[in-house]
């Protein structure tokens, strides 16, 4: 969104939301490996069960910039700008329930200065 | 080859020189200059996982000055600019521009940034475990060794690149221009590597910090000749391409001494390719290539035709191993519009890759005891009645193959503002190693695609639109892929052609009992796109955008598919009449994207 109240003034603000889901959906091999000779067979017997559960992915986002710029002179003006970002992993598989992985995070940048035309 | 474009940028820059020495003496009366600059400060402050909120940016959390900046400058017929900014050391990109009375113009750009890598903590391989036997981890037990677990991993992404012309001021019936190019593109910072700890050890996981020090440096030096009457123009380029790829160091992982998992034993010694040693890995290998292209086009105005072709000869080698790939492009291009509001494009193009083939000599040390002590496996003791094979074997490239594409574009003006258009195209690859074509043949390509642009005034509203619809199907036939790369089924003791000296199945068993055809390659694909704006007022439009895609292989059951629907709205509402002053516009935009891959899942088996 822009909007110039006046020649000398300037606002402007974006939003962008971003909401991601992925997984792999649940499936089961044919059968168990059988052949007599393999003697460890009962190994490659597994349970995959869990890896919808394990590879499921839910990621929001947002991004919002404010800024805004005063024309103090024909050719001096002061600009500010503002930035918010949020990061969210809702299905975090790393870590332990003692240690989880922190996948989520906030940043706010913030920049002030001037443009000079000659 | 650096030291000759070397000599070749000094003559260049040496001519620089001389075109501007020609200004010595002139008053700078007519010097224009004008330009902005923007100092300022900024500061980031951040909680939470910092390398996924700002995955690209530095993040560092003091007060910072940056600065951006554009100048101009003009005098005679010298032109100069610059902008930029510097945001941080590893966020910032400039460009600068000089002509030289047009007899010698340069650009040169140089930019970086930063990426943030993640640092797996390896927690996470937590599988079935058994006791352990005779201290050692009796597999499927997984555990891991995290060798830097504090270090925070990022890679500065840099490159500069300079392209310098130079036009011969002589009025020749031939116009040349000499040019040269210089590119390097450079990565360097710390990224993690991971390794197993042993031929046996793959139940250990090991991670090491990799230094990241990578470059591709580019010289192209080149000539251009140029001929154009009233009723034609011509067109003949030649340049020279030397490319150096510099994959930097690689981390030193220890490899353990391969045990029986129940005896605890070292029985694997006269088998295994290395163990008991600290070796490189995750190196990316050094690499050079040359190119020569040649490329020339004529255009003859009263027949509204043009013909435009070339050929490209290169050469790469991996430094490591010696091995090469010479590729040979040879192309030609025909465009014609003499028929009232229809143009016509042919193409044709001929591409052959030979990747020189590999010989495998298998490590094979002698057995230290039992019964084929002071053997190899291969020629083994006389007294065991096995028949062995030989384990060395030649790899040939799956890369090598030739290739024919030849094609028709049309594009129809069927009235004011709509046009039609319409392309097939025919491929044929054949692959010097013709197993990875699932059944021996020639891989086949036919692409057809229509399209419809159109600008009007949409009926009720009345209003400009613009659209945008396009149709392609593709049908392959033969696509890449192994064609025994899976088993399915209930496994029965295999026909044993090739004896082995123990009981049980041994893998390369398991791997002659593959019977099922893998591939993520299509034999159809259908595209949909479709994009439409309309101007709804003077003050608002509106843009529907769709994009539907499937690739289906029946062959071995693999699909995949994918919806992109978007909308976007514009509105610069008219706030003078609510009382508020100055202007205000509004952009709002969703996305949305599905996708579905239905594949062959591929349980490997590793089994010693």
């Amino acid at each position: 969104m822009n909007y110039l109240p006046m020649e000398k003034l300037n606002f402007n603000l974006s939003f962008v939301y971003t909401d991601s889901r992925g997984h792999i959906m649940n499936f089961q091999l044919d059968g168990p490996v059988t052949a007599n000779e393999l003697k460890y067979s009962n190994y490659y017997n597994y349970d995959f069960s869990m890896v919808p559960s394990y590879s499921d992915l839910d990621i929001r986002t947002y991004d919002l910039i404010f800024s805004t710029s005063y024309k103090i002179r024909n050719n001096l003006s002061l600009g500010i700008q503002y930035n918010y970002r949020y990061y969210e992993d809702k299905k975090p598989y790393l870590g332990t329930p003692e240690n989880p992985y922190k996948n989520s995070g906030q940043a706010h940048i913030g920049w002030i200065g001037i443009n000079y035309k000659f | 080859m650096v030291k000759k474009t070397l000599k070749v940028f000094t003559v260049l820059n040496a001519l620089s020189l001389l075109v501007l020495n020609s200004y010595a003496g002139e008053n700078l009366e007519q010097l224009k200059f004008n330009g902005e600059v923007s100092p300022g400060v900024h500061s980031v402050g951040f909680s939470g996982k910092k390398i996924k909120v700002g995955e690209y940016d530095v993040m560092k959390t003091e007060v910072r000055p940056d600065l951006k900046y554009l100048f101009n400058a003009t005098w005679k017929d010298i032109r100069f600019n610059a902008f930029g900014n510097y945001f941080e050391n590893n966020d910032q990109a400039h460009n600068l521009g000089l002509d030289l009375g047009r007899i010698i113009t340069s650009d040169f750009i140089f930019y970086r940034f930063w990426h943030w890598l993640d640092h797996d903590p390896l927690t996470n391989l937590a599988g079935a475990s058994t006791r352990e036997k005779g201290g050692h981890a009796n597999p499927p037990y997984v555990t891991f060794t995290d060798n830097d677990p504090l270090r925070k991993y990022g890679i500065a992404y840099s490159e500069v690149e300079s392209k310098t012309t130079f036009r011969l001021p002589v009025d020749l019936p031939v116009a040349l221009k000499a040019f040269f190019d210089y590119r390097k593109e450079m990565r360097d910072g710390k990224m993690q590597a991971l390794t197993m700890g042993g031929k046996c050890s793959a139940c250990h996981v090991v991670g090491h910090t990799k230094k990241v020090n990578e470059s591709t440096e580019d010289f192209k030096v080149g000539l251009i000749a140029s001929h154009a009457t009233p009723h034609a123009s011509f067109n003949l380029s030649y340049d020279y391409l030397y490319r150096r790829y510099d994959g930097g160091g690689a981390p030193l992982a220890y490899y353990d001494r391969p045990l029986h998992p129940e005896s605890g034993l070292p029985v694997f010694d006269d088998r295994i390719q290395y163990q008991n040693q600290r070796l490189p890995f995750a190196k990316f290998p050094d690499s050079s290539k040359w190119a020569h292209t040649i490329k020339g086009s004529a255009y003859l105005s009263n027949y509204r035709t043009g013909v435009y072709g070339g050929a490209t000869i290169s050469h790469l080698k991996n430094k490591e191993t010696d091995l090469t790939s010479n590729q040979k492009i040879y192309f030609l291009n025909l465009s014609n519009s003499l028929i009232p509001r229809l143009s016509v494009n042919l193409h044709v193009r001929w591409l052959d890759i030979a990747n020189a083939a590999y010989y495998v000599d298998v490590k094979e040390p002698k057995s230290i005891a039992g019964p084929n002590n002071g053997y190899t496996w291969y020629q083994h003791n006389p007294s065991l009645p096995y028949k062995s094979f030989n384990p060395d074997f030649k790899r040939i490239s799956a890369m090598s193959r030739e290739e024919w594409e030849a094609g028709v574009n049309l594009s129809y003006l069927l009235t004011k503002g709509v046009s039609l258009r319409g392309s097939y195209t025919w491929k044929q690859i054949d692959r010097d190693n013709d197993y990875y074509t699932l059944t021996g043949d020639k891989e086949q390509r036919h692409t057809v695609k229509l399209g419809l642009n159109a600008r009007y005034m949409t009926p009720l509203i009345n209003r400009p639109t613009t659209t945008r619809i396009s149709y392609k199907y593709e049908t392959i036939s033969h696509p890449f892929g192994n064609p025994k790369g899976a088993f399915v089924g209930i496994a029965t003791p295999p026909t044993v052609v090739f004896g082995t000296p123990w009981t049980g199945t041994q893998y390369w068993q398991l791997q002659d009992m593959r019977n099922v055809a893998l591939t993520n390659r299509p034999k159809r694909v259908n595209d949909i796109r479709f994009d439409n704006t309309i101007m709804l007022s003077d003050r608002s439009s509106l843009t529907l955008f769709y994009k539907y895609t499937k690739e289906k292989n029946d062959y071995v059951g693999w699909e995949n598919w994918k919806h992109e629907p978007s909308i976007t709205l514009w509105y610069a509402p008219n706030i003078a009449s609510l009382g508020l002053p100055g202007t205000l516009d509004i952009t709002l935009s969703y996305m949305y994207r599905r996708s579905k891959t239905h594949t062959l899942f591929n349980l490997p088996l590793y089994d010693g």
